[in-house]
């Protein structure tokens, strides 16, 4: 099976991990390392930066829904899903990016068409504007709502269910 | 014997024996102590008295000296001194017959002795002057520490011990009360639970594992249980009831209106065709409330057993469009997960069966024919089943007695009901030691989520 790593852009949001429900289902052939990314600016204080430590930093952006639904996608796609991580982008501008890009050796990138971002956290940031402006091979994918009456779900579990991809 | 006395009693037995143990060894000990320290007391005088009496000029002036200045006088103190002819013979004296024989005896014998009558204390001993000649010494004085201190010390002892008491006996009182009340409070509780008011629960503080929280989460789960049995029946007979009503009603009234008077054949006819109409739909209903007795408790306890929890769901879909064929149910199973091990649940098919269709169904009821979302998915050894509907949901306020039997919200006016489906469901999800929350709001629809532990686990709540 092929090997292939993937990022994708996220808010913390179930919303987002639609994407990651789409790139598994697209590559239904290839094994996937999949980068949940998503963009944070550091904090500049002497104090902050000394008491920095990703992983509580994740655990307070992590709902537990956003949790709940990565692991159902893991035991959704158990057998193609290598793995699935989130990490955190600090850079300031798009050389950063791509080095980021080339260091973690990614393939493709997906995102939403109808991008919506909403900073999670004070020091949040877009990373949208670097996507689009990266030479890797980016790939756009727009979900439709299944119900009449339903706006999808940012945060609720029932965000990543009763939808389906309507085009890429 | 009420169980709190029986505490007080062993507590205040314990304290109370504990106390005299103590005290006593204290009095035993200090008055054992005073004896030997005073005829120690009196041994030095003996010996400093005699050598200043019986010795040359210049070492008695120092002992002299020293007596005076460091042995301060006893009360009662008397001294003498009598000159021994041979070891063993008793002095020919007849102030010697104030003592008693027996001690006189022992000091000659042993070198030493004491004794005492109960004020007076005695002590005796030969003493070898310089000049070889044998002397018996001997020393009385009042003890004042025993006569004065130690009864002090026997009184204070008694009034302590007298506080003591009146400390346990509160303490007791307070300790055995503190232990009972939360076993008073969950008699009272449960007293006040009847056939009438079943969802009542005992509180259950949620930070302590102790026996007492433990006894009321027992009381809850049976109540649970009872609470469902209940209501399983409750909900089949005025479901039946009134379901089976509706189309006799018509009949009734549509033959009645016929027979009033003599008709034309053809107006025969139609009245018998609607008839005929309403008593095929009596017949659907009873077919329907047949599946679902079939569904209800069969009355032989809860068994459970390891079964497919996708499998269930179809067979709940299946049902509900039988019941009412204009029921419109969406599947997603886009997040099944790849292994079907993690499909699997401990549960009672029937109860289970229950559950799901009764929140299916009100959604399908309240949602006016639009379809109804299920979806299932599963993470980390947690069964997540999600029930959407497009319906008219449940007003802000009114969310928090969702789960009181009986209870209908305000908007549900124009559909039929008896607020016993929800808290049903609630109830059996609980006892499969799951989760059954619900999201709704006003006009736009409600979703409930049920969470399940996969076979052979628990869930982490």
């Amino acid at each position: 099976m092929k090997k292939k790593t993937i990022l994708i852009p996220t808010d913390f949001s179930v919303k987002s991990l639609n994407i990651v429900k789409s790139a598994l289902s697209i590559n239904g052939d290839c094994e996937l390392r999949i980068l949940l990314v998503h963009g944070l600016e550091l904090p500049d204080s002497m104090t902050d930066l000394l008491l920095f430590s990703k992983k509580k930093l994740l655990e307070e952006l992590e709902t537990k829904e956003f949790r709940a639904s990565c692991q159902m996608l893991i035991s959704k796609y158990d057998s193609n899903l290598i793995e699935l991580s989130v990490d955190i982008f600090s850079g300031y501008n798009k050389r950063a990016f791509e080095n980021y890009i080339e260091a973690n050796e990614v393939d493709e990138i997906y995102a939403l068409a109808d991008h919506d971002f909403l900073p999670r956290h004070k020091s949040s940031f877009d990373l949208m504007p670097f996507i689009n402006k990266s030479s890797t091979n980016l790939i756009k994918v727009k979900w439709m709502s299944l119900g009449e009456n339903f706006k999808q779900e940012r945060d609720e579990l029932s965000g990543i269910f009763f939808n389906q991809l309507s085009s890429i | 014997m009420k169980v709190q006395n029986k505490i007080i009693y062993v507590l205040i037995v314990i304290f109370v024996s504990y106390t005299l143990l103590y005290s006593g060894f204290i009095y035993y000990s200090i008055s054992n102590y005073a004896f030997t320290d005073f005829y120690k007391r009196l041994e030095i005088r003996a010996i400093t008295t005699a050598k200043s009496q019986l010795e040359h000029e210049s070492d008695v002036n120092i002992i002299k000296e020293l007596r005076q200045e460091y042995l301060e006088e006893l009360q009662d103190e008397e001294i003498r001194i009598f000159p021994l002819e041979g070891k063993r013979n008793l002095p020919l004296d007849h102030d010697i017959s104030n003592y008693k024989v027996s001690f006189l005896e022992e000091v000659l014998a042993e070198g030493k002795a004491n004794y005492n009558d109960n004020k007076t204390y005695y002590y005796g001993t030969v003493y070898t002057s310089t000049s070889n000649k044998d002397y018996l010494v001997i020393v009385s004085a009042e003890n004042y520490f025993i006569t004065h201190h130690i009864l002090y010390l026997r009184n204070l002892l008694f009034t302590s011990l007298v506080i003591a008491l009146i400390i346990i006996l509160v303490v007791s009182i307070m300790f055995s009360r503190r232990i009972i009340k939360p076993i008073n409070d969950i008699i009272d509780k449960v007293k006040e639970i009847s056939s009438d008011n079943l969802y009542l629960r005992l509180s259950t503080p949620k930070e302590n594992d102790d026996t007492i929280s433990k006894l009321a989460q027992t009381f809850n789960d049976m109540l649970n249980r009872l609470e469902t049995s209940f209501e399983t029946q409750k909900n089949f007979i005025s479901n039946a009831s009134h379901e089976l009503n509706t189309p006799l009603t018509s009949i009734i009234g549509e033959a009645d209106v016929t027979l009033s008077k003599i008709r034309k054949p053809e107006e025969y006819i139609i009245s018998l065709q609607t008839i005929l109409e309403d008593a095929e739909k009596l017949n659907k209903k009873t077919k329907a409330l047949l599946l679902l007795a079939q569904t209800g408790f069969d009355g032989k306890g809860q068994r459970f057993k390891k079964l497919r929890i996708d499998q269930l769901i179809l067979d709940v879909i299946d049902t509900c469009e039988k019941i009412n064929p204009s029921n419109k149910v969406c599947l997603d199973f886009s997040l099944l997960p790849e292994h079907p091990e993690l499909l699997k649940v401990n549960a009672n098919e029937a109860l289970l069966h229950l559950a799901i269709s009764n929140i299916i169904l009100n959604g399908c009821k309240y949602s006016d024919g639009k379809p109804v979302h299920v979806a299932l998915g599963v993470a980390d050894k947690e069964i997540i089943l999600i029930i959407k509907d497009d319906g008219i949901g449940i007003p802000k306020e009114e969310i928090k007695y969702i789960y009181d039997p009986y209870f209908r919200a305000s908007n549900t006016k124009n559909y039929e009901g008896y607020g016993i489906g929800l808290p049903l469901a609630r109830n059996i999800v609980k006892i499969h030691k799951g989760d059954l929350q619900v999201s709704s709001e006003a006009n736009k629809g409600t979703t409930v989520k049920i969470n399940l532990a996969v076979y052979g686990t628990q869930l982490n709540k």
